[in-house]
């Protein structure tokens, strides 16, 4: 029985998504045929065949999510039954690529590693920080011949207690008292007596036998080096060990919202529990993020698009434009007299967009999408139509772009289509605003002291509080209630049209 | 014994190498005709004819990139790069190739090129024609780099170089071919990855190379008449080099200075420095100080050329430093 | 040509273009890693232009090498446990798919740096010309490589100085994403070379083996003659993309397609059923017995290791120095 992978497209994939099997289970299959599409993280490729047989199981469907490595697939080969695809979890799954052979460590230094010092290195007398430096070589000489450092002046640069001085102390002579370098003295003079000061970390390091990295690490961190067990050469703490320790400290993490409800338990007769595809889960978690962290707030009028309707008409012949597109066009007027609309909030900072991106709602069969239509704020009419239109079509079989598909500024929504009066959509991030168009009803107004038949189509906003406040919104909204009522400013150019020379 | 120059110490070894090994072979731009830019390979194309000795087009890439493939067909070719300058042309044959084949291919294949190059500055060539480039080269694993400072040591490496079967990187200093030298009758090739202490002293370790080294000898003896007894300590060859001799100087001395004439950054004085800061720490009585070349492409001017150069002053204030 | 070569030649590039489809197999279930460049579509040229060599001719080419390997006699099982890193490939798993090597074969070595084999090939021609031999040295690159420096200095001093190099140059007419259009001023390699470098040159479909095997003939038998190098552009197709990362989205499918309607192996197939009416089991006799010997490659290279890492330092240099 030939296994099926999921294949590894490239070096940093490390799960793939089956786009579309090609095959199905009881089809022949010979080497070279495509038996699926599948998604890397950089790329859609195509599944190649490399036996000849009969699909025996098809393990995982169209939209799902799997490890590189895992069988997704058994084909058997002429002869061979179907029944001998054994389940996954009876066999060892073939170990991810990671596993297979844990690398050794690669060796820290090149070469032969250095012969010892000529002398062992004596432990040194304890010295704190701020008192004189010592050469090494005089630090040795002083314990070979019982010298306390202590006692001695240096004579070096900076007050450095260098090997001559410690053979006169040694000779018995009183050490020299006149440093060769004269405007260091003072300072070593001062540092006799430190005050009590934070310690630097070149201090620190000189008390605990630590890696200078790791020491930054650790006050990046928050761990107290200090508490640490070294576990480098002769004790010393390695990056490795304040990570450890980092680790084990528990972050303070928010709930995810998920967690705060309680499951949903059942009996397996009440009802048939599937995994969710990754679009969907996707989906999932940043609607209930939306929700969750942005507080919404909501505004709706009315707008009577009697004379919108008329003008749709009229402009059929030359081009389609739904009520959607008008609405667009609306917005983006309206943006323009209100460009704090146009911003986004994302931790304590505030985001102008350069461009009005419309992020437009679009339903298609794999699912919701919103589409983007990018610098809007250049586009007339037709244009946003048809551009709109393009889009759409690209969604709807799959082909959008990450930009067409990124970085919505304003959110349109529309369910007037299907008769609805009023919604308050959830705001779809990094839009400020998302806009719910409703149907557009019959609806008696009085209009200078007479009842009239206007066609009212409600517009609601659902708006991110912590960028936008009532009174923008109210008059954003405003603004593009009389935009929709006298269209007549929406069919020409728009303003910023380039002029050319 | 006789006093012969640097250049004609190199003649010479190329010469009889030739003579002894009849899969040696010397190119190079100018080499054969032209009897050499600096007229280090005269007399050689008249010996040997021009199936051994002769000239190329302007091609380093392609010279090195032969120089290769010669030696994957069984030659022993000594190509000539006319000054280390040029090298940069050609560094992805000497780095991504001559020096990485054998490791690549696992041993397979032995690659017994020598590739001569003159370097240094201080002649007043500009920017494109001074450059100390031995740092790219001393770098990379699996070539061997040469830098002789004494005729005699220019012909007992040559000799090395081309008998080892690894590739060598052989540069000279083009301020020292003129300078003459004892070089003994028929001397042997000297061992590869040894210094030489050319000067013993007790106060303090200079380590130089090139022709540093002469600048580190005449340091010393500045240093002598105050009573300062310096070692002078010659690498001879960068890569390997001779991580004992010198850190055996500094345990006896614990002081240490290293002139180079290439800057600092990254350089063989830094490679020395920590090494010894690694292997004799507790021997040292003071920190290592460093006498480098200035960090900036050579300017043509006389004088402000000279100043980018260590000379003699330079280590001997170095040398006071490590002292006080 | 006689029926017994004729299946040799189909048994060749079965194997060649079988090698290659497992590797697509062993790389995707991620046992090869790094950049892997696969040869499937070109068999041709390569059995082709090393159809005349003899055992001590020299070959060096890209690093799309695993055919040249094992065309030129390089053991597949070798090769297989190269490219899984082991150390029973061979070069000890320190080379990998690019850098194949076998001096038994003399087969010189598969480089990454493009065009950086071709001075290594004039080296190689030097020396063979210095001893008087009578060899010759096959030296593969693709179209992208004629536009590098080197490659201009190594045919300039390969013609000045008359040595025995044969370059044959593999234009399937993409150098990674980039088309020859959009790469070389001069679209044709062949005139290309011609004008600057004065040396015989022949364009040749490099999906025909009959065709590619006549001109190697020719341009062997100059450089052995001591007449100097030639160039041959073998016009072919590399079915796959550049390499295993490689999506191809810069190639219509209807391009890969006319190509695949002159896959060479079909081609000789029906040559040979032509001239020697070979029954269609002794075809699949062929393909049963390179299916077995692949297998046996890949149980070879799974059966392996890598080096350990105290063997790490190893191979670095020739007798220390």
């Amino acid at each position: 029985m030939y296994e099926v992978t999921m294949p590894k497209l490239s070096d940093s994939m490390e799960t793939g998504q089956i786009i579309e099997w090609k095959v199905k289970e009881g089809d022949a299959v010979h080497e070279g045929d495509v038996l699926a599409d599948v998604e890397s993280d950089k790329a859609t490729m195509e599944l190649e065949c490399f036996a000849d047989g009969v699909v025996a199981k098809i393990l995982h469907g169209n939209d799902t999510e799997v490890a590189v490595g895992e069988i997704i697939a058994y084909i058997a080969a002429e002869g061979e039954g179907a029944g001998a695809a054994a389940k996954p979890a009876a066999e060892a799954p073939p170990a991810p690529p990671a596993e297979e052979k844990p690398a050794p460590k690669p060796v820290a230094k090149a070469g032969p590693a250095p012969p010892p010092a000529p002398a062992p290195a004596p432990s040194a007398p304890a010295r704190g920080p701020g008192l004189a430096p010592v050469s090494p070589y005089a630090r040795r000489l002083a314990e070979q011949k019982g010298i306390d450092l202590a006692t001695i002046a240096g004579s070096g640069p900076g007050g450095r207690i260098i090997a001559r001085d410690v053979e006169a102390a040694a000779a018995g002579k009183a050490p020299a008292p006149e440093p060769t370098a004269p405007p260091a003295a003072p300072e070593a003079a001062e540092a006799a007596a430190p005050p009590p000061a934070a310690k630097k970390p070149r201090e620190l390091r000189k008390e605990i036998d630590i890696d200078p990295t790791a020491l930054t690490l650790a006050q990046k961190h928050g761990v107290d080096a200090a508490t640490l067990e070294g576990t480098g050469t002769n004790g010393r703490i390695t990056v490795d060990d304040v990570l450890s320790a980092a680790r084990a400290i528990p972050a303070v993490l928010p709930p995810a919202p998920d967690d705060e409800l309680p499951s949903i338990d059942f009996d397996p007769d009440e009802a048939d529990v599937a995994d969710a595809p990754f679009r969907f889960r996707t989906q999932a978690r940043r609607v209930t993020a939306s929700k969750h962290v942005i507080p919404h707030f909501y505004i709706t009028r009315g707008a009577d698009v009697a004379k919108l309707l008329a003008r749709k008409d009229e402009v059929k012949e030359k081009f389609g434009a739904t009520v959607t597109h008008f609405v667009q066009r609306a917005c983006v007027e309206a943006i323009k007299q209100h460009p704090h609309v146009n911003r986004s909030y994302d931790r304590g900072r505030i985001i102008t967009w350069k461009g009005i991106h419309l992020g437009i709602a679009v339903d298609t069969d794999r699912g919701l999408t919103v589409v983007v239509l990018r610098d809007a704020q250049k586009l007339a009419l037709e244009d946003i139509a048809k551009q709109t239109m393009a889009l759409v079509e690209k969604a709807r079989s799959g082909k959008l772009s990450a930009a067409e598909r990124s970085h919505p500024t304003f959110t349109v929504t529309n369910l007037g289509m299907f008769d609805v009066e009023h919604f308050q959509p959830i705001i779809n991030p990094p839009s400020a605003i998302t806009i719910g168009v409703s149907t557009a009803l019959p609806t008696p107004v009085v209009r200078d002291d007479r009842i009239c038949i206007t066609r009212l189509m409600r517009v609601t906003l659902s708006c991110d509080h912590r960028i936008v406040e009532g009174a923008t919104a109210a008059r954003f909204l405003k603004t593009l209630k009389e935009l929709l009522e006298d269209p007549a400013a929406l069919l020409g150019p728009p303003e910023d049209e380039e002029q050319t020379p | 014994m006789a006093k012969i120059s640097y250049r004609d110490a190199i003649n010479q070894a190329l010469r009889e190498e030739m003579e002894r090994d009849d899969s040696v072979v010397l190119f190079g731009e100018d080499v054969a005709h032209y009897e050499g830019s600096f007229k280090v390979t005269r007399g050689l194309l008249e010996k040997f004819g021009e199936r051994r000795v002769f000239d190329t087009p302007i091609s380093e890439a392609a010279i090195v990139g032969m120089a290769t493939g010669a030696a994957l067909g069984k030659l022993r070719p000594v190509p000539e790069l006319m000054t280390v300058n040029f090298a940069y042309v050609a560094m992805d044959q000497i780095l991504n190739h001559l020096a990485v084949m054998r490791y690549m291919f696992g041993g397979q294949c032995t690659l017994p090129v020598t590739i001569r190059m003159p370097g240094g500055g201080g002649h007043q060539l500009g920017s494109q024609h001074s450059h100390s480039a031995e740092v790219h080269f001393v770098h990379t694993a699996g070539l061997i780099v040469v830098y002789p400072a004494t005729p005699a040591d220019a012909k007992a490496l040559l000799k090395a170089s081309i008998r080892d079967d690894n590739p060598v990187i052989f540069l000279e200093h083009e301020g020292l071919y003129n300078f003459q030298d004892e070089v003994p009758d028929g001397i042997e090739p000297a061992p590869l990855g040894q210094a030489a202490v050319l000067r013993e002293g007790t106060d303090l370790t200079i380590v130089a190379y090139g022709a540093m080294t002469h600048v580190a000898l005449e340091a010393a003896e500045q240093l002598a008449q105050d009573g300062v007894q310096a070692e002078v300590v010659d690498l001879r060859t960068l890569r390997p080099w001779d991580k004992e001799t010198v850190t055996d100087s500094v345990a006896k001395t614990h002081r240490a200075v290293v002139v180079e004439e290439s800057p600092p950054v990254c350089g063989i004085a830094a490679e020395v420095a920590t090494n010894i800061y690694e292997i004799v720490f507790d021997a040292l009585d003071a920190p290592i100080e460093r006498v480098s070349g200035a960090d900036v492409p050579l300017p043509y001017a006389k004088d402000l050329e000279q100043a980018c150069i260590p000379h003699a002053p330079d280590v001997v204030a170095a040398a006071r430093k490590v002292l006080a | 040509m006689r029926k017994d070569e004729l299946m040799r030649v189909y048994t060749q590039m079965r194997l060649a273009r079988g090698f290659e489809t497992r590797v697509a197999e062993q790389y995707q279930k991620g046992r090869i890693g790094g950049f892997c460049h696969l040869y499937s579509g070109e068999e041709a040229v390569a059995v082709g232009a090393m159809w005349h060599l003899r055992p001590d001719d020299y070959v060096v080419g890209s690093y799309r090498d695993h055919a040249y390997y094992i065309l030129r006699g390089g053991d597949p099982r070798k090769c297989m446990a190269e490219l899984f890193g082991h150390a029973e490939g061979c070069c000890k798993g320190k080379g990998g798919s690019m850098h194949l090597f076998d001096p038994e074969v003399n087969f010189m070595g598969g480089y990454a740096i493009v065009g950086g084999m071709c001075p290594i090939a004039v080296g190689l021609g030097y020396a063979i010309q210095y001893s008087s031999e009578d060899r010759a040295v096959l030296c593969f690159f693709g179209d992208g490589a004629t536009n590098q420096g080197v490659y201009h200095e190594a045919l300039n001093m390969a013609s000045l100085y008359k040595l025995p190099v044969v370059w044959v140059c593999e234009n399937n007419h993409y150098a990674i994403g980039t088309s020859v259009q959009r790469a070389s001023a001069q679209e044709s390699m062949a005139r290309k070379a011609k004008a600057a470098y004065d040396l015989p040159t022949y364009v040749v479909d490099g999906m025909d083996f009959f065709k590619m095997q006549s001109v190697a003939e020719r341009a062997i038998a100059h450089a052995r003659a001591g007449k100097g190098p030639s160039f041959i552009e073998a016009r072919c197709y590399r079915y796959r993309g550049h390499s295993m990362s490689d999506p191809a989205t810069y190639r219509s499918k209807e391009e890969v397609d006319f190509w695949k309607t002159r896959d060479p192996i079909p081609r000789i197939k029906a040559a040979i059923k032509h001239d020697f009416d070979v029954p269609d089991e002794e075809f699949a006799a062929v393909d049963k017995q390179v299916r077995e010997q692949l297998d046996e490659a890949v149980r070879f290279a799974e059966a392996g290791a890598e080096l350990p890492p105290d063997r790490l330092y190893e191979d670095l240099y020739a007798d220390p120095a």
